[in-house]
């Protein structure tokens, strides 16, 4: 029933000889009688990290200089100078990391995450540019952001994107920060720096895929003007806020605008807003309906926008490894699968209650239950706010930068004659002329 | 264009259509030293695992031994070149792509020209735009909300799955163990349980007293354990392993379950003893799951019903007998015992789900098995191997205390009753372990009728050894003072159990003899099953259940 | 247009007011994140009391030679002459030739102290940090060797992506200042989570 009869002496003091000992102590650690010395393990310091200070010193100066330059020396020159140096410092010598885009994620994560540290460095990165913003406008994504250096820098013939596109593009950047921030909060992932289109190249390193997604992204950004600052950064929908707001802001040109249609296609971005004068063209009492069956629509989008994302709890909590590993672990227990993976074996070896690993996945998922019942609502405001914008007409009597989207990379300064009398090209009388000229259209 | 301007145009055009070139050559020949890597990865170079391989066949072969340095020095020097060259081409092509944009941006600025705004300014050219931004925007909402719906809708979570209830496990009291036989020698693994009226005689020649025999389809010394109306019992060959469920009314075979083991191959390969066979560890029950292990250390969680809830696989253990070590259910864990040559180890198994609960390294093999003790104060973990008997803390696996006593390869699971542990084995001692306060100390020691694989029995007052060459001993549980010696013909591979005052002691030829628990040996019958018996009894409800070589009997209460 | 002027001062009295709030909002998440602020910077680094050696640090980090490398406490090593962590599990002769050695790119030198020691070095740069040496010392030596993050060549990713294929969750950030979890002697402060 239990074993053999036979059994040998030999047998028994081999077992006892060969049985396994602690892990750590199997060997006795010898003494020496050469003079041989035990080398030490080395810790080189990280590198650069004394940097660190540098870094947030560059980033203030920096912006300082771009809104000096922008606002009131009006140079193109001297901003594309600082792009240069942007994208080589920030870019190509700190790797792009940590950058103002992905600290949004850090700063969710501190404020959602209970445990989560946060470098003042980070911190840093992602006030400041908010700060100029609020003072100078986007000052940031003209030549501080590297991810906008290495598009500004790549474009050459850039498309013109329509209006009516960009206009319904522009709500991607808030689903990204949403979801950013959702994912960012619940510990699950950091996927504005998992999907960020520049930082294999700043890095020079990557493995193949992600080089083709960056080489295809900057193919892309030769042809159309700063794609992932217009259409998906999620800093951009911040920074555009505080933008909106902003003390001081660039302008086409400081003078009175005199409608001379010159700068019409002068923004490669599609941030210069035409002047509009006319009226509606459809009945008063219409347009009016719209506007306040919008308005009463916004609670319910928000409500449902939050119903259908905190549904979706289950899928968006598989990002988090954890609740990826309960879920495998349950399936494996269920004998459902063939076979174990690296994780789930790794789970069961260390020994911990399965019913911990559960408990922590579902406190996961109801966390993710509400993150999307918040990001539903807030992403509900979002194309509700949007909707009533375009249903109604502003009125616009001269040529006007959209203060929201510019990124005052000063390009369309040199469209307007008003600039080239500013700088004594041209004389005065030229563009009263073409005041006058247009005035008789 | 003024002729300085075209000058310097046709140069940036020269620039661009070099630096291109160049960009395009070296990003060709970065993919494909990228390809190579891939291709010659030393962490995992297959021509060099063949090799290997072979000399692990012939490792005496010089020839072999040069090609495989020779080969190693040439993928080791291919990777760290290829490495020094992605990184030269990084720079390069970055060198390249910054000449090309440049240059392309001097022709694009040379080639400005004057704004020249087309068309005339429509006035509702801006209400157009926003009512189209609005419909696209609108169809925009309305595409991710549906496909959030349809997403959420058929989204499933594998965690709020409840298809085994750890609520309804826990349900079994104290009361139903102490009723039925749910692991190794019944409540506890003491071999003992109350009976009023334990059966005395019976006839197996005549079926006098037999209330069913029912034949097992495999070998297995495994003993039968019980739970209400199910009887279970493992069994298995080098072709399979099974686990079966026979009807306590009447024996009828309800069904069996062939365990898939994860590794089926191995089955042939696995080392084990004749005396030992693939299925010799007990199985143990919670009442709603059953459990058992074998010699390929696969564990396997059955329902009632014989449907597979989970299964583990430990691993084939390093013991040359077989393992044999049985299965013990505390509350929601199952205790394996998993001693062996390497990787000796005690876990606690989460019965809903199989994952380890706490686990304690081992140094030792043994064949014993774990048995669980209520102290009056707590509950211990009693467990032996072949030097130590130690105690641990159920719940957590932390060690309470432990005594050295034992030597040889132990078998014999230890005996407990009223603050006495015996541990035994035969070419060693038969120790008598006082539970302390502190811990335990060792009260006495004997040397005869020392068992090989009989579990000593222990009671209040007695201690009974069956030695594996026929004696049976009887000494004082308090004292170790020796009270009787009686020697039977064959010897004893199964344990003893206690049904109220009557000691059930099978010998390997197969007669179990009943005596009474008393100071003098008072022989109360001896029956023939006419083949061996290497299995321990159970008892349930009355009635007596005896696993031989090829049937299980259930002998009715009288 | 004194019309207008008029307006243009309402609206910037509105804008005054919302970057008023907008600030005080900005100030505000400041100060939720300041207190959870670390002074100095911190990086990713490796708890060989967790690692599994799952050999994922050689192929999962953004550098295409990892930053993660095998490091030696010389003082917990046996200094044996067979080595678990040098030679193949099975290794016919414990000498130092190819067939008989476990790192793939023979990154441990091997060199004779007194009889019957010897010493097992790594040579950094030559290294990818596949962990076989370190899975073969735990299996069957004193685990002397183990995997660390070497900042010198770790860039300090926001988001370490061999951290996030890590399968036993053995990486995380520290602070700068104590950038390495090291073992013997050097052991710092930093324990593994479960010999809390």
């Amino acid at each position: 029933m239990k074993r053999s009869l036979s059994w040998f002496f030999t047998l028994l003091f081999l077992a006892a000889a060969i049985g396994p000992h602690l892990a750590q102590d199997r060997f006795p650690r010898p003494e020496f009688e050469s003079a041989y010395q035990r080398p030490l393990t080395t810790t080189p310091g990280p590198a650069g990290r004394i940097l660190e200070l540098l870094d947030v010193v560059l980033l203030a100066t920096a912006l300082g200089l771009t809104s000096f330059f922008a606002l009131k020396k009006r140079s193109r020159r001297a901003i594309f100078w600082l792009t240069v140096f942007s994208a080589l410092y920030f870019g190509f010598y700190r790797n792009g990391c940590v950058c103002a885009v992905g600290s949004i994620q850090n700063v969710s994560a501190a404020l959602f995450y209970p445990g989560y540290v946060m470098p003042l460095g980070v911190v840093a990165f992602f006030v400041l540019p908010l700060i100029f913003a609020l003072f100078f406008g986007r000052t940031f994504c003209a030549a501080v952001c590297p991810l906008g250096a290495m598009q500004d820098l790549v474009m050459l013939k850039p498309v013109k994107v329509p209006s009516w596109l960009s206009e319904v593009l522009s709500v991607v950047p808030y689903l990204y920060l949403g979801f950013g921030v959702l994912f960012a909060a619940t510990g699950a992932s950091f996927i504005i720096c998992k999907y960020d289109p520049f930082i294999s190249i700043y890095r020079m390193s990557d493995n193949f895929g992600a080089m083709l997604y960056s080489a295809g992204f900057v193919g892309l950004c030769v042809f159309v003007g700063r794609p992932y600052c217009r259409f998906l950064c999620p800093y951009g929908v911040l920074l555009g806020w505080l933008s909106t707001l902003s003390r001081k802001h660039v302008t086409i040109t400081p003078d009175e605008c005199v409608v001379c249609r010159l700068c019409e296609d002068g923004c490669d971005f599609g941030h210069i807003q035409k002047p509009v004068v006319g009226k509606i063209p459809e009945p008063r009492a219409q347009s009016t309906k719209r506007l306040s069956r919008l308005v009463l629509l916004i609670p319910v989008m928000m409500v449902a926008g939050g119903w259908a994302l905190s549904q979706m709890d289950v899928i968006f909590a598989r990002v988090h490894p954890q609740v990826q590993l309960a879920e495998e672990i349950v399936l494996e227990d269920a004998g459902l699968l063939s076979e174990t993976t690296l994780e789930t074996r790794t789970f069961r070896t260390a020994g911990t209650p399965t019913q911990e690993l559960l408990d922590e996945a579902l406190a996961i998922q109801k966390k993710f239950y509400f993150g999307g019942w918040l990001l539903g609502g807030f992403l509900g405001l979002v194309f509700g706010i949007k909707l009533i914008r375009l249903a109604v007409l502003p009125q616009r009597a001269e040529y006007e930068i959209d203060n929201t989207g510019c990124f005052s990379c000063s390009r369309c300064f040199m469209s307007c004659p008003n600039e080239h009398v500013r700088l004594g090209h041209i004389d005065k009388d030229w563009v009263l002329n073409l005041e006058e000229h247009a005035s008789k259209r | 264009m003024q002729a300085n301007d075209k000058k310097l145009y046709d140069l940036a055009r020269g620039a661009a259509i070099v630096a291109g070139i160049f960009s395009l050559i070296v990003c060709t020949l970065m993919i494909a030293n990228f390809l190579q890597t891939k291709l010659q990865d030393p962490v995992n170079s297959k021509p060099l695992e063949v090799l290997l391989e072979q000399l692990g066949d012939d490792p005496s072969n010089e020839t072999l031994q040069q090609q495989i340095r020779a080969l190693d020095l040439l993928s080791r020097r291919a990777y760290f070149v290829n490495q020094w060259q992605l990184r030269a081409g990084a720079y390069m092509l970055l060198f390249g792509v910054i000449v090309l944009i440049a240059a392309l941006k001097t022709m694009s600025n040379l080639q400005t020209k004057l704004p020249a705004p087309e068309g005339v300014p429509d006035d509702h050219e801006a209400w157009g735009v926003s009512s189209k931004a609005r419909q696209w925007l609108a169809g925009l909402g309305v595409f991710l909300f549906g496909t959030a719906v349809i997403f959420a809708g058929f989204s499933y979570s594998e965690l709020g799955d409840d298809e085994f209830d750890t609520t309804a496990v826990a349900a079994p009291t104290a009361a139903d163990f102490l009723n039925n036989w749910a692991n190794f020698r019944g409540p506890g693994g003491l071999g003992m349980t109350p009976a009023e009226n334990p059966p005395r005689v019976w006839d197996i020649s005549s079926g006098d007293g037999v209330k069913w025999k029912a034949e097992v389809p495999k070998p297995g010394y495994g003993s039968p354990i019980v739970w209400e109306d199910r009887l279970f019992l493992p069994g298995g060959d080098n072709q399979s392993l099974e686990v079966y469920c026979f009807d306590v009314e009447d024996g009828s075979l309800l069904w069996q379950k062939q365990v898939n083991a994860p590794n089926d191959g191995s089955l042939k390969e696995v080392r084990l003893h004749h005396d030992t066979g693939y299925a010799a560890p007990t199985m143990a029950t919670n009442g709603r799951h059953v459990f058992a292990i074998f010699a390929t250390g696969q564990i396997v969680c059955l329902d009632f019903e014989g449907n597979q809830i989970w299964t583990q696989d430990l691993g084939v253990p390093e013991n040359h007998y077989g393992h044999s070590s049985s299965l013990l259910v505390y509350e929601n864990l199952l205790i394996v015992q998993y001693d062996q040559s390497v990787d000796a180890r005690l876990l606690a198994l989460e019965v809903a789900t199989g994952s380890t609960v706490w686990r304690v390294n081992r140094e030792i093999i043994s064949w014993s098995s774990p048995i669980l003790v209520d102290t009056g104060n707590r509950q211990e973990l009693i467990v032996t191997n072949s030097k130590f008997v130690e105690s641990f803390d159920p719940k957590t696996g932390v060690k309470y205390w432990e005594v050295e006593c034992l030597d040889g390869e132990h078998g014999p699971t230890p005996g407990y009753a009223d603050g006495i542990v015996v541990a035994a084995n035969e070419y060693s001692t038969a120790t008598g372990i006082r539970l302390t306060d502190a811990g335990a100390e060792v009260a006495w020691e004997y040397f005869e009728g020392l068992p090989d694989a009989a579990s000593p029995l222990v009671t209040e007052k007695f201690v009974i050894l069956g030695a594996s060459y026929g004696d049976v001993a009887c000494v004082d549980a308090k004292t170790g003072e020796e009270l009787w010696i009686h020697e039977f013909d064959q010897g004893f591979y199964a344990s003893p159990i206690l049904l109220g005052n009557l000691i059930y002691f099978a010998e390997k030829s197969g007669i179990m003899h009943v005596f009474e628990a008393s100071s003098e040996f008072k022989s109360v019958g001896d029956f023939d099953f006419g083949e061996k018996i290497f299995s321990t009894p159970a008892f349930a409800n009355g009635n007596l259940f005896v696993r031989t070589d090829t049937y299980v009997y259930c002998i009715a209460k009288q | 247009m004194n019309d207008k002027k008029e307006k243009r001062t309402r609206r910037d009295f509105l804008r005054d007011g919302l970057r008023a709030i907008a600030t005080l909002l900005l100030g505000g998440i400041v100060g939720v994140v300041v207190r959870k602020l670390h002074a100095r910077d911190t990086v990713w680094q490796l708890d060989p009391n967790i690692c599994v050696q799952c050999e994922k640090c050689a192929t999962e980090c953004v550098l295409s030679l990892s930053a993660v490398k095998a490091v030696h406490a010389h003082d917990m090593c046996g200094h044996c002459k067979l080595c678990g962590g040098y030679h193949r599990p099975d290794a016919k002769v414990q000498d130092t030739a190819a067939e008989n050695q476990i790192c793939p790119t023979k990154a441990i030198k091997r060199t004779f102290i007194e009889d019957p020691y010897y010493s097992y070095r790594i040579e950094e740069e030559k290294c990818i940090g596949c962990a076989k040496c370190v899975k073969g010392c735990n299996a069957f030596g004193n685990s002397s060797l183990y995997l660390q993050v070497r900042h010198d060549r770790c860039l300090n990713c926001n988001q370490c992506s061999i951290a996030e294929a890590c399968p036993s969750g053995a990486f995380r950030q520290i602070p700068a200042e104590q950038a390495y979890i090291l073992k013997g002697q050097q052991a710092n402060t930093w324990r593994s989570r479960d010999t809390a």
